[in-house]
């Protein structure tokens, strides 16, 4: 039962992080490789206000929120002007240099030491410490996560992105402001992806830098790519594919020492496979084109 | 201190000439998994130099051919499907990153995750005046010196080197003169793969191999080439230059823990500011 939860924990975890990777990815059309360093950013943003401010973890979210989704703007602003790999590229240096501060500013991180001891969450006398609560806590807000995004696909400003997606130029020529709306939507798949860490960090409760790679980026992107993007249902089945796939590897008996390496080396086929022949992703709506 | 200028540099040795500037000029495939090649030719030598115990000059030329093979069959495999079917760079880019992750798991799989020496103890130090150079790092350095001639003769010369370019410069047109296309690049693929390996393997021979390697010196490879632009051989060695002698640089002053850091804030740097590189190639309007 405990098992069960852990993994339905993990995936209401990753379906935030994959929902809010789907508005720049499937939306504009933006590959970007820094979710890792979001996620990364929100964890020590809530587990730091936690226990150096004593701030509730509610209100620590929000804030996290809001720091992950005004450093999202260093990054989008400056570099959404630059086509395609290019895009890719600052995305990838932003979280190259993400993780280096993460991992080398000691006096505020701990740096390879991590952050042990992060309190769980509270509200209202209600300490989130069991695993069924907890389960409560992250698919309240994974569903709110999830929520969000779907007003705000069939919201205006969801059209617009989809208008600009399709066609850029015709969204230039009604007026809109093509680089606001991508540095927006930029900057709430960042605000987003924070939850999703703040989450990990309290579940957790042990923080290091080794979680917010750029393999971890590069998983979360694939989690869009095979799932499909431009929809809810896309990333959702591609959460709930990549995250189930290795727990059933566990029951064919590999061996823990190569098991990491064999879901890798699964995940790649996978991926190979799916661009080739279907490049929408199974349940996706959006090609890259 | 002097080591690490070397080893920087050297580690651009081969990926720099063929990683963007022909790869990427001739197919526009942004190919991560030129890392992959890099580790697997690493470990090729591994096996036949310290497993099998042959000799270097032996063990060098399978290395090399295994990873010419191996980059060869990543295009044909993968990439030429995908330009039959005019898929974007976005979908070449995320399968390059699933090929490179396959590969690399694969070497985990077989030889494990841990750091390999190819070459046991202290190799012979050279020293000119207060500069103290192993032996390996006068090689690299000089195979960097030769490469760097060579290539530049090939690109400028050569009728293949001619052939790269025009495809980088109007692939459409240069398959409707009726010329082969797949060819080229193929072969494009076929010398990078091997210059990829020689780098990955002289590189190893002074710091060790583990399967992880390959993505470092991509991504420092990647950065050196539009530091310097794309576009021209002189804009990639001078890039080259730069990042190690900046690297370098902030070892000496700071520390190594910020050398990544500082190495990708250049390179935003850079994509915002001269976002064509530092050396442009300066063209007609309806040339871009």
């Amino acid at each position: 039962m405990n098992y069960l939860l852990h993994i339905l924990i993990m995936i209401s975890i990753y379906t935030i992080l994959s929902i809010s990777l789907n508005l720049p990815v499937g939306y504009t059309g933006l590959l970007s490789l820094a979710q890792a360093a979001f996620y990364g950013i929100g964890a020590y943003a809530v587990a730091l206000f936690m226990m150096q401010a004593g701030i509730n973890f509610f209100v620590g979210v929000v804030l996290a929120v809001v720091l992950s989704a005004v450093l999202s703007v260093f990054v989008s602003y400056p570099s959404i002007r630059l086509k395609g790999d290019y895009f890719i590229l600052a995305s990838l240096a932003f979280q190259i240099i993400v993780f280096t501060i993460l991992y080398n500013w000691i006096d505020l991180t701990r740096g390879p030491y991590g952050i042990p001891g992060i309190p769980r969450p509270e509200l209202f006398g209600i300490v989130f410490d069991s695993l069924p609560k907890f389960f409560a806590l992250s698919g309240a807000m994974a569903m709110g996560v999830l929520l969000v995004a779907k007003r705000l696909y069939s919201s205006p400003f969801g059209l617009v992105l989809k208008a600009i997606r399709e066609d850029e130029l015709s969204a230039i020529s009604i007026g809109k402001n093509v680089r606001r709306f991508k540095v927006l939507a930029f900057a709430i798949n960042g605000g987003l992806a924070a939850v999703a860490g703040a989450l990990y960090a309290v579940y957790v409760t042990y923080i290091d830098p080794t979680s917010f790679t750029l393999d971890e980026s590069i998983f979360i992107l694939s989690i869009v790519m095979v799932g499909g993007s431009g929809n809810l249902r896309g990333p959702v089945i591609g959460t709930l594919l990549m995250i189930l796939l290795p727990e059933g590897l566990r029951f064919l008996g590999i061996p823990d020492s190569v098991a990491p390496n064999v879901r890798q080396i699964i995940y790649a086929l996978v991926l190979i496979l799916l661009m080739r022949f279907r490049p929408q992703g199974l349940a996706g709506e959006y090609r890259l084109d | 201190m002097h080591s690490r200028k070397y080893n920087a540099k050297s580690l651009f040795v081969g990926k720099v000439f063929f990683e963007k500037l022909s790869i990427y000029r001739t197919t526009n495939i942004f190919h991560i998994a030129h890392g992959a090649v890099y580790t697997a030719s690493a470990y090729v030598f591994y096996s036949l130099y310290v497993s099998k115990g042959y000799s270097l000059l032996l063990s060098l030329p399978p290395s090399l051919i295994s990873g010419a093979v191996l980059g060869v069959a990543m295009y044909f495999t993968v990439y030429r499907p995908l330009e039959k079917t005019n898929a974007s760079a976005g979908i070449k880019f995320i399968s390059s990153l699933a090929i490179y992750t396959f590969i690399v798991n694969m070497i985990a799989l077989i030889y494990g995750n841990e750091t390999k020496v190819l070459s046991e103890g202290l190799s012979d130090s050279i020293t000119f005046w207060d500069i103290i150079l192993t032996k390996i790092q006068v090689y690299q350095f000089i195979s960097f010196l030769v490469l760097l001639v060579l290539s530049y003769i090939f690109v400028k010369g050569a009728k293949p080197g001619r052939a790269i370019r025009a495809i980088g410069d109007n692939s459409r047109l240069f398959k409707a003169l009726g010329l082969n296309e797949r060819w080229v690049k193929g072969m494009v693929f076929c010398i990078g793969s091997a210059i990829a390996g020689l780098a990955s393997i002289i590189t190893g021979l002074d710091m060790g191999i583990d399967p992880h390697i390959g993505m470092f010196a991509i991504l420092n490879a990647v950065v050196a080439v539009i530091i310097g632009g794309i576009k021209r051989l002189e804009g990639v060695a001078l890039g080259a230059l730069l990042i190690g002698i900046i690297q370098n640089l902030v070892i000496w002053q700071f520390s190594a823990r910020w050398e990544s850091a500082v190495t990708f804030l250049v390179l935003v740097a850079v994509l915002l500011y001269k976002s064509g590189g530092l050396l442009v190639v300066k063209r007609r309007v309806e040339e871009l």
